[in-house]
């Protein structure tokens, strides 16, 4: 009979569970999250905001072919 | 276009890292390796237009729009398929057509437009790099976006580019640019539904000129014969208010016709009169598209089959060159209000159906791609179009 009513499985325990991991996954994605994901960031915007450093390694455009169809 | 230098195509501003993406992490959507000190390990496995899968980009935070451009046909190219399904009898799409949708992709289908190379950079097929260093906008740029590529045709004849003839009366420049009358719900998907190319009949967001003129049909004495019907035909607004505009006998796909591009302005007979949105209209302004029976060759595609039996080569175009008086509209003093047009030259008739290939193709490439068969199959095609001698 276990199988005909999956929703019962869940005690109060784990919806405490559940809901206390939403809310730390709210709060990483506010505080935490974003932060690890700049991590590396300044790398990157050092050398694109450098225009001297970007003229000198930026690699050649590949083609241009202009205005296009109509 | 001139493109941009390559520092300029990356180079990202102060201002930007203000804003609300640029406080994002720059691997959040370009990936890449930013740990490393090294150029070439730093940039592996960049992605460097991420809103090519706007659904994972652009979506969570844009879902409105990336759902509803989804059906735009900037984003499904659905003109070029319909366009070439009524001329062959099949669609690109279907299975065993894969070689053939490999070359559609690689030609015609790399103009197609991401979020990206609307709103962030210049389109790819123009060489791409940052408009605004990044800066997102909200409305794109009429020279760097919009016209770099709907530029040889549309965005010469806006802004007057054509030696001789006038910008559109509608362009002020920095004003009035496309969103004026291109607003960004038409972009996006319109009314939602499906268009199977720019005049599809239920593409109800495309402004017309009507829309915004019609307080003037009864206005003037041209406008209560040509646009209320009194003289018992009724012209497209462009008929009396275009100047000439380019007509295209080459096209990028390498095979058909090879003539060089022309100004030429020609007036024909509607053949869009099951289309519930031109249906009114009588005459037409009409261009000269790219297409032959052999256009496609190159990719192993020799004849387009129903060539002659589905889409005219001559088709309804609405140019963007508008002007309230234009060769057609101002006669000679004492001469009839109809002495410029009526019988004129600019009437497409069927002497008009021609080669159109430049006439040193001939001594270049021996003979004419373009036999007597296919002269024959394109009179056919326009058979509707041309306005016959009474």
């Amino acid at each position: 009979m276990y199988y005909t009513q999956p929703i019962h499985i869940y005690s109060r325990g784990h919806r405490v569970l559940f809901i206390a991991l939403i809310l730390l996954l709210a709060s990483c994605d506010e505080y935490g999250l974003l932060q690890n994901a700049t991590e590396g960031t300044d790398q990157c915007v050092s050398c694109h905001t450098d225009k001297d450093l970007l003229k000198e390694i930026a690699d050649p455009i590949e083609h241009s072919e202009g205005s296009g169809e109509g | 276009m001139t493109p941009l230098e390559p520092w300029k195509r990356v180079f990202v501003s102060e201002e930007y890292l203000e804003t609300a993406h640029g406080k994002m992490s720059c691997t959040w959507c370009h990936n890449g390796n930013p740990q490393s000190p090294d150029k070439e390990e730093g940039h592996k496995g960049i992605i460097a237009y991420p809103s090519e899968d706007a659904d994972f980009y652009c979506g969570p935070c844009h879902a409105e729009e990336v759902k509803n451009n989804k059906i735009s046909i900037h984003t499904t190219q659905e003109g070029y398929f319909e366009r070439f399904r009524i001329r062959a009898g099949y669609d690109w799409r279907d299975p065993g057509r894969e070689h053939e949708l490999e070359e559609f992709k690689a030609e015609c289908g790399v103009c197609h437009a991401t979020c990206g190379q609307c709103h962030i950079s210049r389109p790819r097929t123009v060489g791409g790099g940052f408009n605004w260093a990044h800066e997102f906008k909200k409305t794109p740029d009429l020279q760097t976006n919009c016209t770099a590529c709907h530029g040889s045709r549309i965005g010469e004849e806006y802004t007057g580019a054509h030696e001789g003839f006038k910008a559109d009366v509608h362009y002020i420049p920095h004003v009035k640019n496309c969103e004026y009358c291109h607003p960004a719900h038409q972009m996006h998907g319109g009314d939602g539904k499906k268009l199977t190319y720019r005049y599809d009949e239920h593409n109800t967001a495309a402004i017309r000129c009507e829309d915004c003129h019609d307080d003037t049909i009864e206005s003037n004495q041209y406008h209560l014969m040509h646009w209320a019907g009194e003289a018992g035909v009724v012209h497209s607004c462009e008929v009396c208010h275009s100047q000439p505009y380019k007509n295209c006998n080459g096209c990028h796909a390498g095979g058909g016709i090879t003539g060089s591009s022309y100004l030429s302005f020609e007036i024909g007979r509607n053949y869009l009169k099951d289309n519930r949105r031109y249906k009114d209209y009588d005459y037409i302004t009409v261009r000269h598209i790219p297409i032959a029976p052999n256009t496609y060759e190159e990719w192993g595609i020799e004849d387009l089959k129903y060539f002659e039996f589905s889409e005219p080569t001559w088709k309804f175009t609405r140019p963007h060159n508008t002007l309230l008086w234009t060769p057609q509209t101002e006669v000679a003093e004492g001469q009839s209000c109809n002495a410029n047009c009526h019988d004129s030259a600019y009437l497409l008739r069927p002497e008009d159906i021609e080669y159109y290939e430049d006439a040193n193709y001939k001594e270049e490439n021996g003979e004419f791609g373009y036999g007597f068969d296919d002269l024959e199959r394109e009179r056919l095609a326009n058979k509707d179009v041309i306005i016959p001698y009474k």
